[in-house]
C-alpha cells in the first residue's frame, strides 16, 4: 500500500458523510419502533431506533435518531395530544428524518417531524389483537363473575407507594365518613414504562399466593389525561386479571380512554380515589340493605305473632260458643225425651188397662159358674167331670149339675155321635 | 323425666281438632267440660308461647338499635 495515499480518520469519516449526503440527500418518512429514548439536562431527545419484518419479530435494524430541543418540545407535547401517550419506548412511529453523519458519533437520524395518527393505528391494532386474543380465550369477561363480599375489609392493593393518587386512596378508604374499617395492603409495583407489565404480575402472583387474606384487589395509579394508559393494553396483565379469583378494580388514572386492564376488571374506575369511594358505598349499600332487611323481619314476626294471635282468639270463640251450642242442643233434646216418655207411659197404661179388661172379660165367659147360669149342665161320675159317651157304661150312676143343685141318676143306654 | 313442652303449632292443631270434635262429631256431653278444659289449657299455652316470643324479640331488635 501506498503510504501517500494514507488518509487520517477523520478524512475518512468526511468522506462517508460527503458519500451519504449525496447519496441520500433530503428527508425520508421512515417506520420504526423506539428502543430507548433519552432527554437530556437541555432538552433534546436520544433516540435508539428498532426496526423488524414483521411487527414484534427479531430486530433486524438499528440506528440511533435525535430530535433537538427545539423541535422536542413540540413534536411531543403534539404527539401526546393526539395519541395519549408521550414519545417512549415501546412505541412504533411514523418519522420524517435525514441522515447525519458525524465524524465523533456516526449515522445518526436526525427527526424534525413525527405522524401521531401511525402510532394511534399501529396502538389500536395492539389492543385490538389482545382483545381478540382475550375473547378467543374465552376469558375476558372471567373476572366480572368473581364476588365482591357485602363488606370487602381486606383490600390488596397493586400500586407504587410513590405513585400519585395512592396516598389519596389509603385515605378515601381509611377515613370514610361511615367509619368503616378498611385493611388495605400494599403490593409493591411499577406502575409505568416497560417494566409494568411484568411488575405488575408479579404483585398479583404475590397476592394470589396468600388470596384467602383478602376480599378484593385493587389496581390504582394516579395520573389524569396526560398519562400514558397503553402500559395496561398488556395481553399478561389483563390474562393475569381475567384468571384471578378475587374481584380486581381498577382505578389507573385515565379521563378519556379505558384500558385492556380497565376492561377486563370486574369493575373499572376513573380515578384510586373513586375506587376507595365505591368499597365506601358499596359497604354502606350492604349496610342499607341489612337494615332494610331487619325492618321487614320486624313486621313480618309482628304480623305472623298478630295473626297467631288473632286465630288463637278465634278458635277461643268457637270453642266457648261450641259448648254452649251443644250445652244447649243436648238441653232440647232432653226435654223432648222426657216429652216423649211422659206421652208414651200414658199409652202403655191405656194399652194395658184395656187388655187387662179384656182378660178379665174372657175370664169372666169361663167361669163354670157363668155357664151354669147360662143353661148349660155339667156332668159328673164319682167327682170326675165327663166329656164323652166312652167313659160311661150301662148301670153306672151319674151326677148333673145344675146352678142351683144337682140330680142323680142311672145310664139306661149310650149312643156316640158317629 | 320432664314431660315435653308442647309447641304452638301443635297446641293449634289440637285446639282445632277439639273443635272439630265439637262441631261435627257427636258430642258427649261427659267430655265437652273435658274438651273445653283442654282446649282452654292449649290456648293458655298458645298465648303464653306468643308472649315469649314477642318479648324474646322485642329484645333481640333492642339489641340491634
Amino acid at each position: 500500500m501506498n503510504q501517500a495515499e494514507k488518509i487520517t480518520l477523520s478524512e475518512l469519516q468526511g468522506l462517508i458523510r460527503d458519500r451519504i449526503y449525496e447519496a441520500l440527500p433530503g428527508s425520508f418518512w421512515v417506520v420504526a419502533e423506539i428502543a430507548e429514548l433519552k432527554v437530556n439536562y437541555a432538552g433534546h431527545c436520544y433516540l435508539e431506533l428498532t426496526g423488524s419484518d414483521t411487527p414484534g419479530g427479531k430486530v433486524t435494524a438499528r440506528a440511533r435518531a435525535t430530535i433537538w430541543a427545539s423541535k422536542y418540545r413540540s413534536l411531543n407535547t403534539f404527539f401526546n395530544a393526539s395519541t395519549g401517550i408521550p414519545l417512549r419506548a415501546g412505541i412504533t412511529i411514523l418519522f420524517k428524518a435525514t441522515v447525519e453523519y458525524h465524524e465523533l458519533y456516526s449515522l445518526s437520524l436526525n427527526i424534525s417531524d413525527i405522524d401521531p395518527s401511525y402510532t394511534v393505528g399501529a396502538m389500536a391494532l395492539k389492543r385490538e389483537a389482545v382483545i381478540r386474543r382475550l375473547t378467543e380465550e374465552g376469558v375476558i369477561s372471567m373476572n366480572r363473575g368473581m364476588e365482591l363480599p357485602p363488606y370487602p375489609r381486606h383490600i390488596a392493593v397493586v400500586s407504587s407507594s410513590k405513585a400519585a393518587g395512592y396516598q389519596d386512596f389509603v385515605n378515601h378508604l381509611t377515613l370514610n365518613p361511615y367509619g368503616y374499617v378498611f385493611v388495605p395492603e400494599l403490593f409493591e409495583a411499577v406502575m409505568q414504562g416497560k417494566d409494568t407489565d411484568t411488575s405488575v404480575t408479579e404483585a398479583l402472583n404475590l397476592i394470589s399466593e396468600d388470596v384467602n387474606r383478602f376480599d378484593a384487589v385493587a389496581i390504582i395509579r394516579g395520573g389524569g389525561s396526560s398519562t400514558d394508559l397503553s402500559w395496561f393494553d398488556s395481553y399478561d396483565i389483563a390474562f393475569h386479571i381475567t384468571q384471578f379469583p378475587l374481584p380486581v378494580l381498577t382505578g389507573i388514572g385515565h379521563e378519556k380512554d379505558i384500558s385492556v386492564t380497565d376492561m377486563v376488571a370486574w369493575k373499572s374506575h376513573k380515578t384510586p380515589t373513586a375506587v376507595a369511594d365505591f368499597l365506601v358505598e358499596h359497604t354502606m349499600l350492604s349496610e342499607n340493605h341489612i337494615i332494610e332487611m331487619a325492618g321487614t323481619l320486624a313486621e313480618a314476626v309482628n304480623d305472623t305473632i298478630g295473626s297467631a294471635g288473632e286465630h288463637l282468639a278465634l278458635l277461643q270463640n268457637r270453642i266457648a260458643s261450641m259448648a254452649r251450642l251443644v250445652i244447649k242442643v243436648r238441653r232440647e233434646q232432653l226435654g223432648y225425651h222426657s216429652e216423649t216418655l211422659r206421652r208414651s207411659e200414658a199409652g202403655a197404661l191405656r194399652a194395658a188397662t184395656e187388655l187387662t179388661d179384656r182378660h178379665e172379660n174372657a175370664l169372666r165367659h169361663l167361669d163354670p159358674a157363668g155357664v151354669l147360669k147360662r143353661g148349660f149342665t155339667l156332668t159328673a161320675k164319682n167327682g170326675l167331670i165327663i166329656r164323652s159317651p166312652d167313659d160311661l157304661k150301662e148301670g153306672d150312676t151319674i151326677t148333673t149339675h145344675f146352678e142351683r143343685g144337682k140330680a142323680t141318676s142311672t145310664v139306661i143306654r149310650t149312643d156316640k155321635i158317629p | 323425666m320432664a314431660k315435653k313442652e308442647i309447641g304452638f303449632n301443635e297446641a293449634v292443631k289440637g285446639i282445632e281438632e277439639i273443635l272439630k270434635s265439637i262441631e261435627e262429631g257427636e258430642p258427649d256431653i261427659d267430655k265437652l267440660s273435658e274438651n273445653v278444659k283442654k282446649a282452654a289449657e292449649l290456648i293458655k299455652i298458645c298465648r303464653k308461647r306468643l308472649r315469649e316470643t314477642e318479648e324474646k324479640i322485642d329484645g333481640i331488635m333492642e339489641d340491634l338499635r
